[in-house]
């Protein structure tokens, strides 16, 4: 499974509105991740915020339901992954606080724990040969 | 106290300032404490201020900001800063389509990659394995830059090696195993593998 935060739709509202989204948009937006850097558990991550996720998810759900309803996508007409990356777009452009707040708080979360690894940088490119060696 | 550690926590208490403002909607008062970061030299204040001009609808001026990001980053030659380029464009801070951003994105990562940074090789390995962000899978690409992380034993890349070896049925190199049992405590990623490593 892929690491970090689903912006676009996150899990809880893939799985509540998979009737709703053809395989190949659930496909695309499982896809589509920011902070793959940092780990699932950490306590720090604004991942963890629970308040703040909870604010998210609704925010992208009335979103989700502004949008569906403007492309007529229902059960019968499920998102189409060309759709699904025009509401991906919209989530990551959208300037509702409790949206936007949210994603840059996970991106800058990720730059820092980019900085804070930094000092334990490893091989330059990839030249090194297998693990262990 | 060196200069550039001085400067180094100067440029981070004015990040944090700007970001407070940006939260309480005082985008002017950000504006300012980013532009003395900027003077500063700082890529992630040029990203800051790129974000906040993308609020007041000027995508046009975040674009602008970006490019700037890129010239200080290729000047500099800190990977950490390509990461953070990487992370603006994955948040659509810049004025080209999804897809366009998307390459941007993880053509920064790759930078920030080749430039020895572990973490940035950890990340475009787990892209180039599950076809994340608008990259195609790609199993030689996975492999130059998890060996590469795993070599500068990032825990992630670590647990993914290691799962990636165990889904492949293929041995572990020598003293892997004993690694990720040592993660086990701190990473979901390495207690989530345990079941699974060779007694």
């Amino acid at each position: 499974m892929a690491r970090g935060h689903h912006a676009a739709l996150p899990q809880e509202l893939a799985h509540r509105w998979k009737d709703f989204l053809s395989d190949e948009a659930i496909d695309y937006l499982a896809g589509q991740t920011i902070g793959s850097n940092i780990p699932h558990n950490d306590p720090n991550s604004p991942h963890k915020w629970n308040a703040a996720h909870q604010t998210y998810n609704p925010a992208v759900e009335r979103e989700l339901r502004s949008f569906m309803s403007s492309k007529g996508i229902s059960q019968d007409n499920p998102m189409t992954v060309r759709q699904a990356a025009e509401f991906e777009a919209r989530i990551l452009q959208s300037n509702k606080p409790e949206i936007r707040d949210f994603n840059q708080s996970i991106g800058r979360y990720s730059n820092e724990v980019a900085r804070t690894r930094g000092a334990g940088r490893g091989t330059t490119g990839a030249k090194g040969g297998g693990p262990n060696d | 106290m060196t200069e550039s550690t001085e400067t180094r926590l100067r440029l981070c208490s004015l990040l944090d300032q700007a970001r407070v403002s940006v939260r309480s909607g005082q985008l002017g008062a950000a504006r300012s404490k980013l532009l003395v970061a900027i003077s500063l030299g700082s890529v992630e204040a040029l990203i800051d201020l790129a974000d906040v001009e993308c609020r007041e609808e000027n995508r046009e001026a975040a674009e602008v900001l970006l490019a700037q990001a890129e010239v200080v980053a290729s000047r500099v030659g800190d990977p950490a800063d390509y990461f953070a380029l990487s992370g603006a464009y994955q948040l659509m801070l810049g004025a080209g389509t999804l897809a366009e951003q998307k390459k941007k994105a993880a053509k920064h990562l790759e930078r920030a990659a080749e430039l020895g940074l572990a973490t940035a090789q950890a990340t475009i390995a787990h892209w180039y394995r599950l076809g994340l962000n608008g990259l195609q899978a790609d199993e030689a690409s996975f492999k130059r830059w998890i060996e590469s992380a795993v070599n500068a034993r990032d825990p992630l890349a670590i647990c993914e090696y290691v799962g990636y070896l165990l889904d492949k049925g293929q041995p572990m190199p020598a003293g892997l195993a004993e690694e990720v049992r040592g993660l086990s405590a701190d990473y979901e990623e390495a207690k989530s593998l345990i079941r699974r490593l060779p007694l």
